[in-house]
């Protein structure tokens, strides 16, 4: 009974919606024309068939392959380096949690100036230690590599507040306990106290940010528009170009169908094959 | 098993502002069973924790079997360390908890690491003998059944059992515990107290129990050390701590309930305690102020003014106490400074005197073993009961005592 206005809000807010994009998937709607029908499974047919829609599943698969583990192993480095300090941590944890509070938008023209192919002070220190200019955000081969670096930014800041939290609620006697069995503050302790006590807050952090990663939008609209020539192409672009770009609702709605579908899977995947060992508690 | 005598010389810790440990020096004997009595904040933690090695001292050296470890990692001075919580690995089994102080003592760091370490040549002698060590143990402490159980799935009691079994497996030269019974409930209590004592009887190994509880202390060690306030006041045996204090802290922290202690002067070798000279002298005492320290057992009442003597006290009764086997009278004097005092009655000695719970009753002193404290807290010592003999037969013939 108490559940109820959370449950109706649930409804009317989720699923609600989520039944008419599921319904939206077997028309061929145009936003704002009169006359549709349906045309059961045309939009996800076409959607195998079309190129652009699968590298831009794969370009997503690829974003998150690097964007998560890239986030999750710094988040716990800093973590880990900031629980070890004695003073000032808090200002570590503000500098490094800044750019989650960071308006993306406003951060994408920094991004590009730093990036740029000709003025960026990117290139201009590349060039100065011999490297050589590296054309970031306009190569197709280094664009997508360079939206997921922008992307672990990002996130590193929240990965490591979550990991500093799981750290803290590790008991310190344990970690006595351990000192006198001979682990000091190294790789034994590390890899048989630490990271097993950490796992919940672990899997955790994997989930929410393969969840986030699955959803990059800001960096692709702010940058590179999808290119060049499709390169950093993402699934939820490809969702916003098709709904608003070329007003195709029905294929839109295809297409956010199957990018639900591919992160509840990957998503139930990580809780399925880690669970069970697990230590909670 | 060899075992190693410990020395804190001067030791000093200082947390900020607060001066945690103020010049600690105690010598404990090899396969002593020492506690570190006191109440909360009084350093015996932190003392224990130095000598682990989980906190450094500020200034002063502690030394093990004559050497000193005070730069040495904890983990190097095979000393195995009981915790208030057991500190239990939660997500290894029992089993992996014993073995963990072996596979790090024994195992080479290639060893170790958990997939490419079975292909390290060698690695399966030490194995082996590691698994018949932890069978060993489990076998010694009774948790053999237990060892493939996690300890979230475990007892108190078994939980320390296996806290007892990771800290003896590699024999350590020194075993420290703090508090580890304070977290069972008050019959396993019990049974643990004498069980840790066999045990440490058995084998040898110097032992250092920090606690505040007076009972644990008294009943399991050979010494006791009373730490006040970051310093020791004083160190002897359960016996000494408790009929010879040599501080009135020390009188006031031992023995349940607290020793009553009068307001007393002392002048020219006399004591005076609230209207009446007392039968005793105290040669060679300052004159002065001073406090008269008399245990709930040290006092007897009687109903009866004319049979009490000139040596007792008018006090009102404001409570009985019905223990069973004993009653807890508690009193308020009658004199001008408000003293409230509490006079233990064994059952025995109650037994034909018929005292009201509610009234004016006499409180008789047994003199000879009154404490004597000065100013400062210190015991004023000898202290001679110059009752006459003929007076105390005939008290011993009342039964009162």
């Amino acid at each position: 009974m108490l559940a109820l206005p959370a449950a109706i809000l649930l409804v009317v807010l989720v699923l609600l919606p989520l039944l008419f994009v599921f319904g939206l998937g077997f028309t061929d709607y145009r936003l704002g024309s009169r006359a549709w029908s349906f045309t059961g499974f045309a939009n996800y047919e076409a959607l195998l068939s079309d190129a652009r829609s699968r590298n831009a599943f794969l370009h997503t698969a690829m974003y998150v392959a690097i964007v998560t583990p890239a986030s999750l192993g710094f988040g716990l480095a800093i973590a880990l380096a900031i629980q070890a300090r004695k003073h000032f941590r808090r200002v570590y944890e503000v500098i490094f949690f800044l750019p989650v509070t960071s308006t993306f938008v406003a951060m994408a023209i920094v991004w590009q100036f730093l990036l740029h192919g000709r003025i960026g002070p990117v290139n201009q220190w590349l060039e100065a230690i011999g490297v050589g200019r590296v054309d970031f955000l306009t190569d197709p081969g280094i664009a997508l590599t360079a939206l997921a670096g922008i992307g672990t930014w990002q996130l590193i800041g929240q990965t490591t507040i979550l990991f500093l939290a799981g750290l803290a609620s590790i008991p310190s006697d344990i970690y006595d306990a351990a000192a006198l069995d001979g682990m000091g503050r190294g790789w034994d302790r590390l890899i048989r106290i630490t990271l097993p006590m950490l796992a919940p807050t672990t899997l955790f952090v994997a989930i929410t940010t393969s969840i986030t990663a699955f959803q990059v939008f800001d960096s692709v609209a702010a940058l590179t528009r999808g290119g060049p020539a499709g390169a950093t192409d993402t699934a939820l672009y490809r969702i916003y170009q098709e709904a608003y770009r070329y007003t195709e609702m029905g294929a839109a709605a295809a297409i956010s169908v199957v990018f639900l579908a591919v992160i509840a899977l990957f998503s139930l995947a990580q809780l399925a094959l880690t669970d069970r060992r697990i230590h909670y508690g | 098993m060899e075992s190693w005598d410990v020395e804190f010389r001067a030791v000093t810790k200082r947390y900020g502002a607060l001066d945690v440990l103020r010049g600690v020096s105690l010598t404990i004997r090899a396969g002593e069973f020492v506690s570190l009595l006191g109440p909360s904040g009084c350093g015996k933690s932190t003392l224990l924790r130095i000598l682990a090695g989980l906190d450094n001292c500020d200034s002063g050296d502690v030394l093990v079997g004559g050497a000193s470890v005070r730069h040495q990692p904890p983990g190097q001075r095979n000393i195995a360390m009981i915790f208030q919580s057991f500190a239990l690995y939660p997500h290894m089994s029992v089993r992996q908890n014993l073995a963990t102080p072996l596979v790090m003592g024994r195992q080479s760091f290639l060893q170790r690491q958990p997939l490419v370490g079975r292909a390290i040549p060698g690695g399966g002698q030490v194995r082996s003998q590691i698994a018949a060590e932890v069978a060993r143990v489990a076998e010694l402490l009774q948790i053999t059944p237990l060892l493939d159980r996690k300890p979230g799935q475990l007892s108190g009691g078994q939980k320390q059992r296996v806290a007892i079994g990771r800290a003896i497996i590699r024999r350590p030269r020194l075993f420290l515990m703090d508090e580890p019974l304070s977290s069972l409930d008050a019959g396993l209590r019990a049974a643990m107290r004498s069980e840790l004592v066999d045990l440490q009887r058995q084998l040898g190994i110097t032992t250092i129990y920090v606690t505040h509880d007076q009972a644990e202390a008294m009943t399991m060690s050979d010494r006791i050390t009373l730490m006040i306030g970051g310093q020791i006041v004083q160190t002897g045996s359960p016996t000494e701590i408790f009929h010879d204090p040599a501080h009135v802290s020390v009188a006031s922290f031992v023995g349940t309930p607290r020793i009553n202690l009068l307001p007393a002067t002392v002048a020219d070798g006399r004591v005076h305690c609230l209207g009446i000279e007392l039968p005793i002298a105290v040669p060679g005492a300052p004159t002065g102020d001073c406090q008269l320290g008399l245990r709930p057992e040290d006092l007897c009442l009687s109903a009866d003014r004319a049979e009490a003597g000139d040596v007792a006290w008018q006090a009102d009764i404001v409570r009985a106490e019905e223990i069973g086997h004993e009653r807890l009278v508690h009193l308020r004097m009658r004199e001008s400074e408000p003293a409230n005092l509490i006079v233990r009655q064994s059952a025995e000695s109650r037994s034909g005197s018929d005292l009201p719970s509610v009234g004016t009753v006499a409180v008789i002193p047994d003199l000879r073993r009154a404490k004597l404290f000065d100013d400062a807290g210190n015991r004023i010592a000898p202290l001679i009961s110059t009752v006459e003999p003929a007076a105390r037969a005939a008290s011993r013939a009342g039964g009162r005592f």
